[in-house]
């Protein structure tokens, strides 16, 4: 499977860099973890990669290919998913509809989208909901739909934009099993979290951004001890599991 | 082609501005406030000119005259719907808002012509009519009293929404509506009056042009359309971009009249239209995006 | 609405279509009348629908294509003789290039909800403003299509009922059109359009060229509707084909009866056409008045009902949709 190279990537709105020459590459099967403080120009990564945005300057990969230029459904089909900070469902259709409308993906027939669907809405727990309007879940059934609805377009490598935020312990022991349970399908996933305790728990490596910059990456351990990290934590209360 | 009819089209063109410049810029204060793409404005213009053609008529007064009775009443129009409509759909989609008044616009529109009928009508005015004359040049003494008291009634305007409690209120409210909520505006209330101004200004511009201009159940519709075109050229809530678009407008209208044969003179108009709307949709000094 | 297969569908079908032969054999020709306006707009509001309701881009200048389909075929007809038939498919032809072109413009450069509208506005009356000063058109005087009495295969006739089953095949046409968009992915993917661009293009949906999709076809369906107008009418003018209240009456009886249903625009059309023809009969006189009624209900179904009579239906029979 095709690795994601990003190199170099920047990006600067009316002035302000919000991501700096950033470079990394994320392997076959890897958890990727992406950590930094508001407006460290996470969410723009991704906005970048997914091909929201385009970069000012840098390249980004996938295997051989460029990605950059392309739109946003091209990028999807190229099997990057992605799912939003502020989870996007659509609202006034079902459950199975939202899911469904992004299995035509890969499947061309309704029948088999149909059924591609109902599996991932097994798989994520949502099977019961199938028939309720995606605007009347609660915000962790949402996160679970947005999950099932990327997982649909039956991608190689999966965006998570801070899928905890805003659930208690309990959905977030749910999501985290779930997000284990993706990787184990041969999925690789980059994650953005505010909390360092989940990310230290998930991740194979973590990335740490700030203002823009990557400052450090490596295995949790290394990165929670480096020094710069810490710095810019400063004030910030974290464990490790 | 002579350029006395260059100029002549390009004053003509200058003084209709100056109308269209009041409903522009009425039709702004509700789009900054409201969010809400009125096209009932253009049916108001046209009650407000019905107003003034039957005060005038009963009354035997000066069209002028009527001022006061044409814009209280549509203020208070203006309020009512605001009030008891709009305000029931300030959540909805915006093409939503954009029917509803289009709802308004029909009815008032199809009222007018079942009370009234589709005949023009015209008042005829014996005293401040005529024109002027200088260097060949033709200078219609209502058009030019009409562009007068269209900016004076938009300088009044800027004025109260500048310096006045209630006028920075509707301002502060259009910049941030959940700011403003905060520190306890009623908002309902501001809305409200903010529609009702902009109506009875509309409703002023429509008393003011009716020494020279004919009255009609759809006189509103080209009104309203050149409206739009203006603000969008101008720029969504920018009140001196409407004010130039106005003037720019009104001008290519004119020279596309003298220039252009038939009723292709609107043709200019709907063209900036739509390259603004595709090119700049932020119009020249757009605040808001689009 | 309904599900597949079930018998008790087939009888309700069969009885329809049994009741939709006979009636106009069965009525005068004024209520003939009636039927066919109903059908016509019914099939006018579901082109509409396809691409304002389903895929959320809402039109006010659909007269455009209403107008190109109506000239184009009746040009054909009038300067070379061919017939109306073949013209209804070149003049639907036009009517999608003419979607190609505002579409393009307009979904290049992202233009949305009531900008986009404003938009199609004014193509359609820059439409208008053309043939209203060209002699080809007729400028003001418009076109006479010229009687030729009983003459089906140039889609004319001088009995009513002959038009009423040609809109009623066009109806069910169009119908059938709808149902199978609505079925299958493209239905899918207008939805998410309609619901959220960026998540829609997040799932792998080209926004961008199903939008295209969905005014090439609108536009196609509804330029053949302009055919049959100008064959039924046999007269039209710059005002009646590109005006904005011919607009306005095509988006009024899917938004009356609910956007982005199948069988909303039809209910839209059967709620509105009696209306109208009542408010005719009592209040007389003038043309248009009637549309202060749909004024009236128009501003009463967007405070009150805001998913349009079927979407009210829909709720207060079922809890859940599909």
């Amino acid at each position: 499977m095709p690795s994601l190279k990003i190199e170099n990537l920047s990006k600067s709105f009316g002035g302000l860099m919000a991501v700096n020459h950033v470079t990394f590459e994320v392997g076959e099967g890897e958890i990727l973890g992406l950590i930094g403080p508001n407006g460290s120009g996470k969410t723009t990564l991704f906005n970048l990669i997914s091909g929201f945005f385009p970069p000012d300057t840098g390249r980004i990969y996938l295997g051989e290919e460029s990605l950059v230029g392309l739109k946003p459904h091209q990028i999807c089909k190229r099997g990057i998913g992605r799912t939003f900070q502020i989870v996007k469902p659509f609202p006034h259709l079902s459950v199975m509809r939202n899911v469904r409308a992004a299995a035509f993906n890969r499947e061309k027939e309704t029948n088999r989208a149909n059924r591609q669907s109902e599996s991932l809405l097994e798989f994520a727990g949502l099977w019961s909901k199938r028939n309720e309007l995606a605007g009347s879940l609660t915000l962790a059934e949402r996160k679970q739909l947005e999950l099932a609805r990327c997982l649909a377009t039956q991608p190689k490598f999966l965006l998570l934009d801070e899928v905890m935020a805003g659930l208690n312990p309990v959905e977030q022991k749910q999501m985290i099993e779930l997000v284990i349970k993706i990787r184990e399908r041969g999925i690789t996933i980059i994650v953005i979290e505010h909390t360092m305790q989940i990310i230290m728990t998930i991740s194979d490596r973590i990335i740490v951004l700030c203002f823009g910059g990557m400052i450090a990456q490596g295995v949790p351990g290394e990165v929670a001890q480096d020094p710069l990290v810490i710095k810019s934590y400063l004030g910030e209360k974290y464990r490790f599991v | 082609m002579d350029t006395n009819i260059l100029v002549q089209a390009v004053i003509s063109g200058l003084l209709m501005g100056g109308i269209y410049a009041l409903v522009a810029v009425s039709l702004n204060l509700i789009f900054g406030v409201m969010k809400i793409i009125n096209f009932a404005h253009g049916a108001f213009m046209m009650l407000g000119m019905y107003f003034t053609y039957w005060v005038s008529i009963f009354l035997d007064i000066h069209p002028y005259l009527s001022l006061f009775i044409s814009m209280s009443a549509l203020f208070v129009i203006g309020f009512f719907i605001q009030y008891g409509l709009i305000n029931r759909i300030i959540e909805a989609p915006e093409h939503n808002q954009l029917l509803l008044t289009l709802g308004i616009a029909l009815f008032f529109e199809n009222l007018a012509l079942f009370l009234w009928s589709p005949n023009y009508r015209m008042l005829q005015v014996t005293t401040l009519a005529g024109a002027m004359h200088t260097h060949k040049l033709m200078f219609s003494t209502p058009r030019m009293i009409a562009f007068g008291a269209a900016l004076t009634m938009t300088l009044l305007l800027y004025l109260f929404l500048t310096k006045t409690d209630s006028g920075k209120a509707i301002r502060a409210i259009s910049q941030d509506r959940d700011g403003a909520h905060v520190i306890g505006i009623n908002m309902k209330i501001i809305y409200s009056v903010a529609f009702g101004i902009g109506s009875a200004c509309v409703a002023a511009a429509g008393t003011i042009i009716t020494p020279f201009f004919y009255i009609s159940p759809t006189v509103g519709q080209v009104f309203v359309i050149t409206a739009f075109v203006i603000v969008v050229l101008g720029g969504l809530g920018s009140f001196w971009g409407a004010f130039l678009g106005a003037l720019i407008v009104g001008i290519a209208e004119s020279l596309g009249e003298v220039l252009l044969p038939g009723s292709l003179k609107q043709v200019p108009i709907y063209s900036i239209f739509i390259l603004t709307l595709l090119l700049r949709p932020k119009g020249l000094f757009g605040k808001k995006h689009v | 609405m309904f599900r597949n297969g079930t018998p008790k569908i087939l009888f309700f079908w069969f009885a329809f279509i049994l009741i939709a032969v006979l009636l106009p054999f069965l009525l005068p020709s004024y209520f003939v009348h009636v039927l066919i306006m109903i059908l016509f707009y019914g099939f006018l509001g579901t082109s509409w629908n396809i691409l304002g309701g389903y895929a959320g881009q809402f039109s006010f200048g659909h007269a455009a294509f209403f107008g190109i389909g109506a000239y184009t075929s009746t040009l054909i007809f009038v300067n070379w003789g061919i017939s109306p038939w073949i013209g209804m498919v070149f003049g639907g032809l036009m009517g999608m290039l003419l979607g190609l072109l505002i579409g393009s413009l307009c979904f290049h450069y992202g233009l949305k909800g009531p900008y986009f509208a404003l938009a199609t506005l004014a193509f359609a009356e820059l439409l208008r403003l053309i043939s209203l000063n060209l002699d080809l058109t007729g400028k003001a005087m418009g076109i006479l299509i010229p009687l030729k009495g009983n003459a089906p295969l140039s889609f004319q006739h001088e009995s009513k009922i002959f038009y009423y089953f040609v809109i009623l095949l066009m109806f069910i046409g169009v119908l059938w059109v709808a149902r199978w968009i609505d079925r299958g992915r493209i239905g899918d993917y207008f939805a998410a359009i309609r619901e959220d661009e960026d998540s829609a293009e997040a799932i792998g949906v080209n926004t961008f060229a199903y939008k295209l999709l969905g005014i090439l076809i609108s536009g196609f369906l509804t330029a053949l509707g302009g055919t049959f107008y100008a064959q039924y009418f046999l007269y039209i003018d710059p005002e009646v084909t590109f005006g904005i209240g011919t607009s306005i009456e095509i988006f009024l009886r899917p938004i009356v009866g609910g956007m982005g249903t199948v069988y909303g625009p039809i209910i839209g059309a059967l709620v509105l056409g009696p209306l109208g023809e009542v408010t005719r009969g009592i209040l007389g006189g003038y043309h248009g008045v009637h549309l202060m009624i749909y004024g009236a209900i128009l501003v009463g179904v967007i405070v009150f009902l805001p998913k349009g009579i079927y979407g009210w239906l829909d709720g207060f029979i079922r809890g859940n949709k599909r």
